[in-house]
């Protein structure tokens, strides 16, 4: 007998996405990368004792004239990445599968990928978007900024759909550093749509993962036979005989996810498929372990 | 068409169940949000919430499975559409199918084995003949056992003769022999022809005519003269010697040393009321002076209320219950004379069956017919139906994805 993953009944119940983010990232082996590690650097992080041995140029003179004591003056070593989260939150985030919606699924994939990029030192930024309104959060590090991040997600509305444009993101660019984009949605509302966001990070060398995240029962269409869905975005509504129309619906789909496919995949973007009954941990697994070849 | 169990007619009420779960499936549920919906074929959107041509056939199809299987249940009959006739005859043969045939004069003719009769019983018989062709006259020559009229006689508009032919075997019956006025020996006899069997008088040689008795029927020189005309009528009918002289009764039968006494009882204030046209005497007729309280040992002529007008007493005297009207007196004595002299010749009991009073009880309310004399039943046909109907049920549905 299958028992339902314990993730998702959690995921269900309405838990603290922090909790669980960090719940699940203790399941992986982490430091992708180097990570914190004190040192030299812009942002301070702490003053020690003068020990024989250390360079006199690290020596604060300035607490040192104050104090009439020798510090070295530490600074956490700048990660050389920021991650950069694009939530969408367009009405068809809604969808739900099992009583958990996608929304609640993509949030849960992004507080997952930012503790784990938190705990690695990068700093983390959140854009929640669609055609209505724009949240954002600011790259940061450390544990308060990645609380705000998450919480956040908590009190969200989906509605509308994904910007035509990226005039929204233009003033948010940082061109200085090197960043991650990592865009979670369910990408449905056509590939070219993404051709702009593509060719703006591109022109400023930043490198994006798309996180695609559909419903098991919109990849089979696996619903009862005769059934009325609705679109949540445009909220037409009709009755299907799901059986006359499974295959050419699957046809239709399977085209467009080739086309998106095509029109995403690139030397600097990547795209990756989760899908609801799959557990975010085992997701995440599958695509941490993919970014590792890569 | 008839119906073998029309109780099962209510399963017909079944064709609503496919009207009902095409009407379910186009009703709309609680949407579920589908974020791919756009990718859902264009027809499948036109065709959302209305009930598409291809589905009418389907449906179609599905209302008269459900028909044919009510029918099924139903024991559905083929009824052979027929123009009322005016007579029918019905004989008993021993075996073979059953022969369906009309003449030219339209009589039908139907000829029916001893099996089938022994399996339905002469009532069945005659309810399905009187259903199917509504005629005046029928003729049923046969053997009449008490096992061939269980239930309830069946109503019937139809005058029906009933005529015994015991054996099969032989053309000719005779069922009675006497010696007439002119001492020439007579006889009954039945003789089976094309038509039926004929009942007449013929004249006899042999072995036969020594067994003839005498018989003379003794009338009253003092009855009115229409009563003495239709006593005569019905003696000459048979050829039996008449005498006219003083008898303390109506009229008299001597035969051999039997003598049967035709007596007449009128009562002054006797009750009024009528008789409905009957086997003897064939016409309706009014009596006054009506005994209600007389007692008879067999009734063969009652009034429209049930009361006995002629009959048998229990000292085997036959009675008539008053006075007929002056019109039809010859006649109605005439009938009565009839019966008379056949009950003294002993071949009233050959003629007709005989039966208990529950089997002359008339069954009014019996609808169900069993198919005893055109037997055509639809099973066969509902059967190709219904595995037809399914097999195309079974293409389409899948296709249509119903």
């Amino acid at each position: 007998m299958n028992r339902e993953p314990e993730e998702l009944e959690l995921l269900r119940s309405g838990i603290n996405l922090g909790l669980l983010a960090k719940h699940i990232v203790d399941g992986f082996m982490i430091g992708r990368h180097r990570g914190t590690r004190r040192g030299t650097g812009s942002e301070f992080s702490q003053y020690r004792s003068y020990q024989p041995g250390d360079d006199l140029r690290q020596v604060d003179w300035k607490m040192f004239a104050r104090s009439d004591r020798y510090y070295i003056k530490e600074s956490e070593t700048e990660s050389s990445v920021t991650v950069r989260f694009f939530l969408d939150i367009s009405a068809s985030m809604l969808y739900e599968e099992n009583g958990l919606s996608r929304y609640r699924y993509a949030s849960l994939v992004i507080a997952v990928l930012a503790t784990i990029a938190s705990q690695q030192g990068d700093s983390v930024a959140l854009h929640l978007v669609n055609n209505k309104e724009h949240k954002s959060l600011d790259g940061k590090r450390g544990k308060h900024h990645l609380n705000r991040l998450i919480h956040l997600m908590d009190d969200v509305t989906c509605t509308g759909h994904w910007p035509e444009s990226t005039e929204w993101l233009t003033d948010n660019i940082n061109t200085s550093s090197r960043e991650l984009w990592v865009v979670c949605s369910d990408l449905l509302d056509g590939a070219k749509r993404w051709e702009t966001f593509i060719q703006l990070s591109k022109s400023v060398g930043h490198e994006i993962q798309f996180i695609q995240i559909l419903g098991h029962d919109e990849l089979h269409l696996e619903l009862e036979n005769v059934a009325t869905v609705q679109d949540p975005e445009t909220r037409a509504m009709m009755n299907i005989k799901t059986s006359s129309v499974r295959d050419k619906y699957l046809q239709n789909l399977y085209a467009y996810l080739e086309e998106l496919k095509d029109g995403l995949l690139s030397p600097r973007t990547d795209l990756f498929l989760m899908q609801m009954n799959e557990t975010v941990q085992n997701s995440l697994y599958e695509f941490l372990k993919l970014r590792e070849r890569l | 068409m008839i119906f073998g169990s029309a109780m099962w007619l209510w399963l017909g009420l079944g064709v609503l169940i496919p009207i009902f779960i095409h009407l379910w499936n186009k009703k709309e549920k609680k949407p579920r949000l589908l974020g791919t919906f756009r990718f859902l074929p264009e027809e499948s959107r036109a065709a959302a919430s209305r009930i598409e041509l291809h589905e009418i056939p389907l449906l179609l199809i599905r209302m008269g499975i459900v028909v044919l299987v009510m029918l099924l249940m139903a024991e559905l009959f083929w009824q052979k559409e027929s123009e009322p006739v005016q007579r029918i005859s019905i004989q008993e043969v021993k075996d073979g199918e059953q022969i369906w045939k009309k003449d030219e004069s339209g009589i039908v003719e139907l000829k029916i084995s001893a099996e089938k009769i022994n399996l339905h019983g002469w009532w069945n018989i005659l309810q399905q003949v009187e259903h199917e062709y509504l005629p005046e006259y029928v003729t049923v020559d046969g053997g009449f056992t008490q096992d061939r009229f269980k239930g309830n006689r069946p109503y019937s508009s139809a005058s029906v003769t009933w005529n015994r032919v015991d054996s099969l075997q032989h053309q000719q019956k005779i069922l009675a022999t006497w010696i007439d006025a002119d001492k020439n020996a007579k006889a009954l006899s039945q003789l089976k022809t094309e038509n039926g069997v004929v009942t007449n008088v013929t004249d006899i040689e042999g072995e036969e005519a020594l067994s003839a008795e005498n018989i003379t029927l003794i009338l009253n020189s003092e009855n009115a003269e229409s009563i003495n005309t239709g006593l005569r009528y019905a003696a000459e009918m048979l050829s039996i010697s008449v005498e006219e002289r003083v008898i303390p009764n109506i009229a008299q039968v001597e035969k051999g040393e039997s003598i049967v006494n035709l007596v007449e009882l009128i009562s002054e204030n006797g009750k009024r009321d009528w008789a409905e046209p009957n086997k003897w005497t064939g016409v309706s007729f009014n009596i006054s002076g009506l005994d209600t309280k007389q007692v008879f040992a067999e009734s063969f002529i009652e009034t429209e209320s049930g009361e006995p007008f002629f009959g048998l007493n229990s000292t085997d005297d036959f009675i008539i219950n008053g006075q007929v009207e002056a019109e039809l007196v010859s006649w109605v004595y005439a009938g009565i004379g009839n019966a008379l002299l056949l009950h003294s010749l002993k071949v009233g009991e050959a003629l007709y069956p005989v039966m208990e009073e529950n089997q002359l009880m008339v069954n009014k309310s019996s609808s169900a017919i069993r198919s005893a004399v055109q037997p055509h039943s639809a099973r066969n046909w509902l059967f190709g139906l219904l595995l037809l109907f399914w097999v195309v049920e079974r293409m389409i549905a899948p296709r249509r994805g119903m």
